[in-house]
């Protein structure tokens, strides 16, 4: 049975867990990469993970950092402390499986725990995705990165709200207009019109304009008459 | 050139369009397009079936095509506190997931039992995408789902198809147990644990629990019985949050199988239950709405998710998917079939979780009631029926004898315990079966064909179906991200074509300004 601090080197020999709920996957503290000569340095982060650390509004859970940093070949050691009641976990994936079981390192926490493990990051510079795997953590928030040197292709995903406002199809859409733009108006011009396209491109210019202009000069209206009232 | 770049504007508008509207979440063996599936796919050991011994707990042989884990089973029984490390590592639950301890009344069985108990959205949005817990009731037909589940541990996610399923599982504790049920919230909504039936202390507390905390409900029930818990809310039991609870009677030494996950047979039957049969099913059967369960799929943040089920028309819901134990025909016949052999007595216990009567037709068999909401009834009005009524709620013990006596079985065979509509007629959708071992063919298959059971003319359930369509919600919010898009663009090509004469504007329009 599962006592406090179970290794179970049958199973895995990076693998630790204990009868609070707390588990480590993947503990690394001198097996060094393959193409690292030696630690770069020693880099303990402190991760908070809980509800009050949503970023965005329409998220639920969160980490209290959104990216860390270390240089290539560091070793990190992550103290995962959990705010909330239910279990939070803090997952890598994409390490060498020469090291790291199934190529990751995690940890998880049960409410209220707190857990400690170390493991080294290759010599590359990569940006890896750091998250919870449970899937509604992972929906709602709960994922960040971890950049090593000078970090390698963006994630395209921080978070469930990010995406939404950026989604891939509002950039299609934009960039299609951009490209789309002089012709349709070219077009309408000389249909509709009789104008140029650039003609068109103005006259709409100083539509927005005007109406811009009048906003302001509403705005500015208002003001002076809250001024003049105190 | 300028004509190119017009054409490759106009197909990428119109492929995003095209997308938008047709866009489809990756169905359960979509890219085998039309291909049959085998009935008895091989996903879980074949070892599993058998009858075993594991930590020193009896498990009986279950020959289905998708048995229990047995180790999970061992678990349950002895607690995950008291299972050896490698039993646990064989099953995705968490060390704490289940406790026993303390043998107060010193009859050789712990009576202080913890469960912990998490939340798990089934076929969420977004569908088909990597982490998204998936879970058919038939061939590509996979609703969204909210199940009570109980914990499981780091990684075990992944692997936990077979444990992270739809019904919410069936609890058992003994008569005079200690019990707490933690309910960890790892959902996004809140959500409360209620039972009904159990003898529990009255509570004039609010119980909802937050995202991200806990609730502990503790109770000792007198009373053995087939209870059920949901959580406290129509949404919530709509959407899967309701499983069957039971009480099973104080013995000693009688150690009990805490979850039965996914209902069905119970691989270890309590010992006031094998006093009087040799074994014992789980039968739990539902409807669901299309529309509610789309609902979740199609919306994406928590706020949308409550705001789209406050909204919705209880009064014009309709039943599409009828299940027993999750499954629609013919998948249940993988898993929920009551195998029996010659001359046994098997308890069948039955809960209607429907918001609406279900009538079950017994075919071969005449079955005894003998237990109505839990309590035993009345031993000379314990007659033999073979159409059982169950109210919405309402829950049956029944006694299933296979001597062939002409009365109570018929003989061997693969006899079918049909649901019958309100009108009358079949509603094979949730059709469970009794089969005799000898009429179980290779791989535990009913050797009984099929294809009748398939409605004329309409395609068979093991075929999979077309490729799904996006749901509404999820094409609008598409299109809605194209328009912006579109908007966004030609305005910033506005504003670009025209940047030299902006600046002459913006001054002249502060002049103005009051």
């Amino acid at each position: 049975m599962i006592r406090a601090g179970t290794q179970l080197p049958e199973v895995d020999p990076g693998l630790w867990m204990d009868s609070q709920g707390r588990v480590v996957i993947g503990q690394n503290t001198h097996r060094l990469p393959e193409g690292c000569r030696k630690l770069s340095e020693d880099v303990k982060f402190t991760v908070h993970a809980g509800r009050k650390f949503a970023h965005f509004p329409q998220e639920v859970y969160g980490y209290n950092e959104l990216v860390w940093r270390v240089k290539p070949c560091a070793r990190v050691t992550v103290v995962l402390i959990n705010e909330d009641q239910v279990r939070h976990q803090w997952v890598i994936r994409g390490l060498p499986q020469e090291l790291y079981p199934k190529g990751l390192f995690a940890l998880e926490a049960s409410g209220r725990e707190e857990v400690t493990g170390t493991f080294i990051v290759p010599p590359e510079d990569r940006t890896y995705a750091v998250r919870s795997e449970i899937s509604q953590q992972l929906s709602q928030g709960m994922s960040s990165q971890l950049i090593v040197g000078e970090g390698g292709e963006v994630l395209p995903v921080l978070s469930s709200s990010a995406q939404s406002l950026f989604s891939g199809t509002l950039v299609l859409g934009f960039v299609t207009a951009v490209l789309g733009a002089p012709y349709l108006l070219d077009w309408l011009g000389r249909r509709f019109f009789g104008m140029k396209g650039k003609e068109v491109s103005g006259y709409l210019f100083d539509c927005l304009a005007d109406v811009a202009c009048l906003l302001l000069q509403a705005v500015g209206s208002v003001r002076r008459l809250l001024r003049f009232k105190t | 050139m300028r004509i190119f770049l017009a054409a490759v504007a106009g197909t990428a508008l119109l492929g995003s369009v095209s997308a938008a509207v047709y866009f489809t979440p990756s169905p359960e063996g979509a890219d085998r397009g039309y291909a049959i599936e085998p009935f008895c796919p091989k996903e879980r050991p074949k070892a599993w079936r058998a009858a075993q011994l594991v930590e020193n707990v009896q498990i009986q042989e279950e020959r289905t095509c998708w048995p229990d884990n047995p180790y999970e089973v061992a678990a349950f029984v002895k607690g995950t506190n008291n299972v050896s490390v490698p039993t646990l590592m064989k099953t995705p639950l968490a060390a704490d997931a289940v406790v026993k301890q303390n043998d107060y009344d010193r009859d050789g069985d712990p009576d202080e039992i913890i469960i912990k108990l998490e939340i798990v959205e089934l076929n969420g949005a977004p569908l088909g995408e990597e982490g998204v817990p998936e879970f058919s009731i038939a061939s590509g037909i996979r609703p969204a789902l909210w199940v009570f589940s109980p914990k499981l541990r780091l990684l075990a996610d992944q692997d936990s198809k077979l444990t992270l399923r739809f019904p919410s599982p069936v609890i058992r504790v003994e008569a005079g147990d200690k019990v707490q049920i933690v309910l960890e919230n790892t959902h996004y909504l809140p959500h409360a644990f209620a039972l009904f039936g159990v003898d529990h202390p009255f509570s004039n507390k609010p119980n909802s629990v937050l995202p991200g905390q806990n609730g502990v409900y503790e109770f000792a029930p007198r009373q053995p019985g087939t209870m059920f818990y949901y959580a406290a809310s129509a949404a919530d039991v709509a959407l899967g949050l309701i499983g069957m609870f039971i009480v099973e009677e104080n013995r000693p030494n009688n150690w009990v199988q805490t979850f039965n996950l996914g209902a069905g047979k119970v691989r270890y039957p309590s010992r006031s239950v094998l006093e009087k049969f040799d074994q014992e099913y789980d039968l739990q059967y539902q409807t669901l709405d299309k529309e509610l369960h789309q609902i979740v799929q199609a919306v994406e943040t928590p706020e949308q998710v409550n705001g789209s089920l406050r909204k919705y028309a209880w009064s014009k819901a309709e039943e599409d998917y009828f299940v027993l134990n999750g499954r629609m025909f013919p998948y249940v016949l993988r898993e929920s079939p009551i195998v029996v052999k010659p001359d046994q007595a098997v308890k069948l216990r039955l809960f209607n979780a429907h918001g609406e009567r279900v009538t079950l037709a017994f075919d071969g068999h005449k079955v005894i009631v003998t237990h109505y909401d839990g309590l035993e009834h009345h031993p000379l009005s314990q007659i033999a029926r073979d159409v059982i009524d169950l109210a919405p709620r309402q829950r049956l013990d029944l006694s299933l004898l296979t001597s062939n006596d002409g009365l109570h079985s018929f003989g061997p065979g693969v006899w079918s315990i049909a649901g019958q509509s309100s009108k009358g007629g079949m509603v094979w959708r949730d059709l469970g079966a009794i089969v005799y071992e000898s009429f179980l063919g290779p791989d535990d298959t009913p050797a009984v064909e099929l294809s009748p059971f398939f409605a004329p003319g309409d395609k068979p359930l093991l075929e999979l179906p077309e490729t799904e369509k996006l749901p509404l919600g999820r094409a609008s919010k598409l299109l809605y991200d194209l328009v912006i898009g579109l908007f966004l663009g030609f305005l910033a090509y506005v504003l670009f074509s025209n940047r030299r004469r902006a600046q002459e504007r913006v001054r002249g329009c502060f002049r103005k300004v009051p």
